[in-house]
């Protein structure tokens, strides 16, 4: 496969996700993740490791099973009424990891809407694909806000990055 | 006038909402009672600082060469300028970026340039210093005030919050670890300490991850870290019977804790798994077998310090609420590693933080959502007074009055928040 159409490959699986968490088809969104794939939102810039420091989160799938059913629940008062989200991807690049393994990094803009209030985080997200078919799996995905350090503090959102 | 605000069953809703209440406050409370700066591993060595922020000041903590420590208002005694603007870091001098006007680390002055231009050299100041600054074993607290009783008399009967979190370390100390979380929310900062030990709403406003985690059993087969998260939202959906037999305890002073209700797997109080039972050795290394014994014996949840801390002793966890304005208030969260305990008990604590405490975990989130919308209502003056009366009379009221001067309540009472409005009371009014 020519480095084009690997690159335009990963994009249309990447928009994918995003389209799938903006419509909240959360059941599909989750099928593309591996079950032992890792989600994390670090809590501070440059972040090394997820257990030397406290995460906005970092989270296993099933963590994240819950995470998602809590919305479908319709029982928080965080998501009501319901967010509406558009996840933005820019600057996409794409390395081979080895193996069977790529790595996916892009430029994220968030735009939530929610109770009369608009908000936009920015964020570089990095995923860790893994070959599966003609598609991927998620094997981990981590969104580096450039709001993530003790400054901030309004990270409160319903629909995952 | 401040006494006729809170009536024994009811608060008017001035409390929380007139930015008049808020400057009273500031003055009466914040500037007066002890307030948690910083813990002392934060600032080991000469000129290690943090900045702080203690009621409306901001101030520097810092490690002075002869060992001992400043707390300074971080304002530069010539035009005012902010001297510190990192949240940490190492400094010989403090030197304000506007004309160079420099201080030791204990505020004095060091030199000006182009002194001889000020109308009385002999005059210049240097960086004002907080009036009183203490330690309680390790836990750094500051007040602006001259004047009032000693830190040890104000924390009363909850120096066992510290004394526990910190007796919990074989090695005798604890010290911050893993960085610091922050939640802000458009709302009162009391909403943030009532709510703490409201043990009516968990099963209200959490419910949604109760009920997610129900339909997963499978978590709590999983990973630690999974089935840390599946425990903790479970214990949250305990029935109203279950509620009230976690007691809540109240102290002179404003101060309360309520009984520990974690009570399955990872998160149980002892466990018998091998990385306990390393730490529990070590811990009777330390106490010998009774005392450590009693050490764990200790099944707390939120010991709430009045004016503005939650500890959790258990969870090497704790919050301190900072009151921006009348609506506006952040939280910071912060850990404690047990010098001396095995390394992977100190993940129970980062993923206590970030499974419950964070902004965005399923728990605190929805906490503060209901912070907001309470703010937002209380607007409405069709009833000036708000409710705090469950558990204050009739067939509830079974408050025990206990040797060490607390009250006991069972757990769905609102006992806690009518003890913190009589402190406040009392604060306030004079």
């Amino acid at each position: 496969m020519g480095e084009l159409e690997l690159w335009h490959r990963v994009q249309a699986f990447l928009f994918h996700e995003a389209r799938l968490l903006d419509e909240r088809r959360f059941g599909e969104w989750l099928e593309l993740y591996a079950p032992d794939a890792e989600y994390w939102v670090p809590y501070a810039w440059e972040q090394k490791d997820p257990k030397e420091h406290v995460s906005l989160f970092y989270e296993t799938v099933t963590l994240l099973r819950m995470r998602v059913d809590r919305l479908e629940n319709e029982l928080s008062p965080l998501d009501a009424p319901k967010s509406r989200v558009n996840h933005f991807l820019s600057n996409l690049t794409v390395e081979d990891a080895g193996g069977s393994e790529l790595v996916a990094r892009a430029y994220l803009l968030y735009c939530e809407y929610r109770r009369e209030e608009q908000r936009w985080f920015a964020g570089r997200a990095t995923w860790r694909l893994r070959a599966e078919g003609k598609s991927y799996r998620i094997a981990a995905k981590r969104v580096d806000l450039l709001n993530a350090d003790q400054d901030s503090g309004h990270l409160r959102f319903a629909i995952p990055f | 006038m401040i006494e006729s605000l809170v009536r024994g069953d009811a608060v008017h809703r001035a409390a929380y909402i007139d930015p008049a209440m808020f400057a009273l406050e500031e003055e009466r409370i914040f500037r007066r009672a002890w307030l948690y700066a910083a813990h002392e591993s934060e600032v080991p060595n000469a000129g290690d600082y943090v900045l702080t922020r203690l009621g409306p000041e901001e101030v520097i903590l810092v490690r002075r060469e002869d060992g001992g420590l400043s707390a300074l208002y971080n304002r530069c005694a010539h035009r005012g300028a902010r001297i510190v603007s990192q949240p940490s870091g190492n400094a010989r001098q403090l030197r304000c970026p506007y004309h160079s006007w420099t201080y030791r680390l204990d505020g004095s002055l060091v030199g000006v340039p182009l002194a001889e231009g000020y109308s009385d050299t002999h005059d210049l100041q240097g960086l004002s210093a907080v009036p009183r600054l203490e330690s309680y074993r390790g836990f750094v607290f500051a007040s602006h005030s001259a004047a009032g009783a000693s830190l040890a008399d104000f924390l009363g009967g909850l120096k066992s919050a510290f004394d526990n979190l910190v007796d919990r370390a074989p090695a005798g100390t604890v010290t911050r670890f893993g960085g610091s979380l922050r939640l802000e929310y458009r709302g009162n900062w009391k909403m943030f300490m009532e709510n703490a030990v409201d043990l009516v709403h968990p099963n209200f406003v959490h419910r949604s991850s109760v009920d997610a985690a129900r339909v997963h059993p499978e978590a709590l087969e999983a990973d630690a870290i999974t089935q840390q998260g599946a425990e903790m939202f479970l214990a949250n959906g305990m029935r109203a019977a279950q509620w009230d037999e976690v007691p809540l305890h109240a102290f002179p002073g404003g101060h309360v804790y309520m009984d520990g209700f974690y009570r399955q797997g990872v998160i149980a109080p002892e466990r018998d798994d091998p990385v306990f039972e390393r730490y529990r050795r070590a811990l009777i290394e330390r106490h010998g077998a009774d005392k450590a014994a009693a050490v764990l014996a200790v099944d707390r949840f939120n010991n709430l310090v009045w004016p503005n801390i939650s500890v959790n002793s258990r969870f090497g966890a704790m919050r301190v609420v900072r009151p921006l304005a009348v609506d506006h208030t952040v939280v910071d969260v912060v850990c404690f590693r047990l010098d001396g305990a095995p390394e992977e008990m100190h993940q129970l604590t980062l993923q206590f933080v970030n499974l419950a405490a964070s902004p965005a975990s399923l728990v605190a989130s929805d906490d503060l959502e209901i912070f907001e919308r309470c703010q937002r209502g209380l607007a409405s003056g069709t009833n000036e007074w708000i409710n705090m009366s469950r558990g204050a009379a009739g067939e509830m009221r079974a408050d025990r009055r206990q040797a060490d001067g607390s009250i006991v309540s069972g757990g769905t009472s609102e006992l806690p928040i009518r003890h913190q409005f009589e402190t406040w009371k009392t604060w306030m009014a004079q």
